[in-house]
């Protein structure tokens, strides 16, 4: 029963948060105060949101880049390419 | 199967320059620190009773004057910009342009100390008001930046005079300073217009 009566109480607190200016700056008085806090909550939410969005957006741009495609005849068995290079191009195995 | 075709993506090592890369990072973190302080100042200087901002026994910020430092610094930006086209063509006005980056942000900084000294001269310092502390902590961190992206791009000058130049090193320097030539219109408009 005590833990009904504190769902209930609990329950009616969240009916009135404006009654609790638990922040001294989110319950300022000032109109002006009330905006400022309001409009930069808005950028130090986005503006990292932004900056990772950005950034994973460019390493895609990049990889997607450097992706190369490669077309190989399977009749045709291409030497086997140089060591120094990278990654190397991989013959395609379309006998497996 | 003769005459069937695969075709294969080929991934190659690494997808960023090392000091691109590992400036990006830097810069990222930097923007939300220069953030957090131009937040806290737009929020202290909306608190304050109306009329009462700028503090009235305060000098007012030169938000005019300055108007020709900001000009150097995007014009700067714009060499830096010319100059990276130059050095990927490899031509001969690559030293040109990177030398008009220096000498415009040099101008920059120079010009920042002369204000702050005329500031301090009358009355404004880092405890004689809110006023100051926010003016001299953004701004300053910011000279701070530009005087650490200016010996990286006099580095890169360096080499370059030495034919050395290397894009590692070019690139990471121009996202740096690029970061320092775009943060400057934020701190301009919001913290000496306030």
């Amino acid at each position: 029963m005590s833990r009904r009566r504190a769902a209930l109480a609990g329950a009616l607190l969240l009916l009135v948060p404006t009654g609790a200016h638990a922040c001294a700056v989110c319950g300022g008085f000032a109109d002006r105060n009330r905006q400022a806090f309001f409009n930069m909550t808005i950028l130090l939410s986005l503006l990292p949101l932004g900056l990772i969005g950005g950034g994973v957006w460019w390493v895609r741009k990049v990889l997607l880049r450097h992706e190369t495609f490669e077309v190989t005849d399977s009749t045709q068995v291409s030497p086997p390419h140089e060591a120094s290079e990278p990654a190397g191009p991989r013959l395609a195995d379309s006998t497996s | 199967m003769p005459g069937s075709a695969r075709i294969i993506p080929i991934r190659r090592e690494g997808f960023a320059l090392n000091g691109v890369f590992g400036t990006a990072l830097f810069v990222f973190v930097e923007v939300m620190l220069f953030a957090g302080f131009i937040s806290a100042f737009v929020i202290v200087s909306n608190g304050i009773t109306p009329g009462m901002w700028p503090p009235p026994n305060q000098p007012r910020l030169p938000f005019e004057r300055t108007a020709l430092n900001t000009a150097a610094l995007l014009a700067s930006g714009v060499t830096l910009f010319l100059a990276h086209r130059a050095h990927r063509r490899r031509a001969a006005s690559e030293r040109g342009l990177l030398t008009a980056t220096l000498v415009l942000g040099i101008a920059f900084v120079l010009f920042q100390g002369i204000e702050w000294v005329a500031l301090l001269r009358q009355g404004l310092t880092l405890t004689s008001s809110l006023l100051g502390s926010f003016f001299y902590l953004i701004v300053g961190a910011h000279a701070l930046h530009a005087v650490a992206a200016l010996v990286v791009l006099a580095l890169c000058w360096w080499q370059q005079r030495r034919g050395r130049l290397n894009d590692s090193l070019f690139g990471g320097a121009q996202v740096f300073w690029y970061f320092v030539v775009l943060m400057w219109p934020a701190i301009w408009m919001l913290v000496y217009r306030a």
